[in-house]
Formats: structure tokens, sequence, C-alpha cells
């Protein structure tokens, strides 16, 4: 199956619904909370469907949790407070709210789209973090979210 | 978490050396030369291609391919020092296009150690923090 055929059978409205835009502040510390947003939501949506697929999903859940946390360091060192993590998926945005709901069949494309986001929600966010050290937690997290999307591509063998 | 991570945030030395971005480059340019010189003839094998193409047309960079001995296990070991070292360029290049090149090479160079530790029938995700220094 190729990703085009994965779509159209599976996924094809998930399609209309790219993921609300997470980086909608330009500076440091809106990109931050951006970002940890992103990460919590993502953890909420891979709770809810973990038991689809464990082995993938639990691994995937516990990262989101660790980089969550990662960058709640990040927003102390620039003097923000960690905010209210959102509680359920309508807390969530698009993406994550879409594989949150995901019906069983499709998780694993909506877990490539959602990953999909995140590597790109990242490499949008790198030339937008000037302390070094945050940048480059940022760039571990981006090279986390894009070996997640080569395991879920492989598993929902979208080429 | 780990605790490579919180250690990234705030604890750099007070005064850091004016950074010379061709040299940065070049040592990009060394490590995804020696990646690639590694791969055996597998398809993965294009993907660092690519990137050493990359990082040939980036102003500055320069470098000469190395030899290697080709297989699976020196391609992935020297894809996870390539990776370390394009994380750990991006606290060093600030501006955006250095950093748009560097987040390609990263997320490329990622993809390529889960995918060989795949062909090695290894987990291809051992970290939430790939590309830190001293971990897996």
């Amino acid at each position: 199956m190729n990703r085009r055929q994965l779509l159209v059978g599976g996924a094809a409205a998930a399609l209309t619904l790219r993921a609300a835009p997470a980086l909608a502040d330009s500076d440091e510390g809106g990109l931050l909370l951006g970002l940890w947003r992103r990460e919590k939501g993502l953890a909420i949506a891979y709770g809810q469907q973990v038991h689809a697929q464990p082995e993938l999903l639990g691994p995937a859940r516990r990262h989101a949790n660790e980089h969550a946390a990662a960058i709640a360091t990040a927003l102390a060192a620039v003097g923000l407070g960690t905010p209210k993590p959102p509680w359920t998926p309508n807390d969530l945005d698009v993406a994550a709210q879409r594989l949150a709901t995901s019906r069983p069949a499709d998780v694993l494309a909506n877990a490539v789209l959602v990953e999909e986001d995140m590597v790109d929600v990242y490499k949008t966010a790198l030339p937008g973090l000037p302390d070094s050290k945050i940048a480059m937690t940022a760039a571990t997290i981006l090279a986390s979210h894009a070996q997640h999307l080569f395991i879920f591509r492989d598993a929902a063998q979208v080429t | 978490m780990g605790a490579g991570a919180l250690l990234l945030v705030g604890c750099g030395p007070p005064d850091e050396p004016e950074v010379d971005a061709a040299n940065v480059w070049g040592e990009q340019l060394r490590v995804s030369q020696a990646a690639l010189a590694a791969y055996p003839s597998i398809s993965l094998r294009s993907a660092a291609a690519k990137r050493v193409r990359q990082l040939e047309s980036q102003a500055g960079a320069t470098g000469t391919a190395p030899t290697a001995t080709r297989s699976l296990q020196t391609a992935l070991e020297a894809e996870r020092v390539a990776l370390q070292a394009h994380v750990a360029a991006v606290g060093e290049l600030e501006d955006r296009a250095s950093r748009e090149l560097l987040a390609t090479l990263i997320a490329g160079t990622a993809e390529a150690v889960s995918a060989l530790r795949a062909e090695m029938d290894e987990p291809p995700i051992v970290d939430a923090f790939p590309g830190q220094r001293n971990r897996p």
C-alpha cells in the first residue's frame, strides 16, 4: 500500500483537517508554549489509542511526555511557567484530536500524519529559537519525531 | 525525563568563542561523508548521498571523501556521529538558513539511524532525545 492508497482508504477526510498552527507566536516563549501544548496533546492522543498498537504507541506516548518535560524546563529557563495541560480530546489541536478519536483501522495512518506535522513544526521552530541550548534540545526532539514517523510509516506500509 | 535533556538548558559557558561557520560546515560535511562511505549497497545509501550533496552545496563547506569498512554496523555508528554533530551545530549556527538546512539534515539522519537499526533487527528507537552526546 502506498501513501496515497492509505489516505484514500482510511484517512482521506483527515487531509482536509490540517493541524492548527502550533506556532502562532514568533517569540521564543511563544514558540516554546506552542511546542509544549503540541507534545502534551500528542501524549494524550497516543494514550487514547495505546491499546491499538501498544508496542508502537506506548513508547511514542512516553517520549511525547519526556519532550514536554524538557520543553517545560526550557520555558522555565526563559522565565515562563508551565500552563495548565490539555485534559480531554476536545482540548487538543486538530492533528492530535484526529488521532485521539481515530477508528482502530485509521490509527496508524493518523499517527503518520500527526508525526509529519510534528516534524514540520520543529523544522519551522528551530530557526526561531535563539538560545543555543534550547535550540539543541528542540533539535533532538525533531530527531525523535523523525524516528517515530519512520516506524509508523514502516508499520503502515506507507511508501 | 532524560537528565541530559535538562542539562542542555541554561548551563553554557559564560564567554563563548566566536564561531567559524566554515569550520562548522566542514565538520558537518566530513561526518556525513564518513557515514556515506560506510554504507553497504542498500537503498538507504541514496538518502545519505543526498545529504552529502546538500552539504557540498553549502557555502564554505569543503572536504575529501573518506574510506571506511562498509557494513550496516559501521554505517549506523557513523550516522549516529553525524546526528550528534548536526545537533551540536544547531547550537553554533543561529542564522535562519543554517538552522533550516540543519533541521533537514537532522530529520533525515535520525530516520537513517532508525532505518539502519531496523535493517539489523534492532529496536529502531532507543531514546527520546536522539543526537545528544553520550546517549544512544
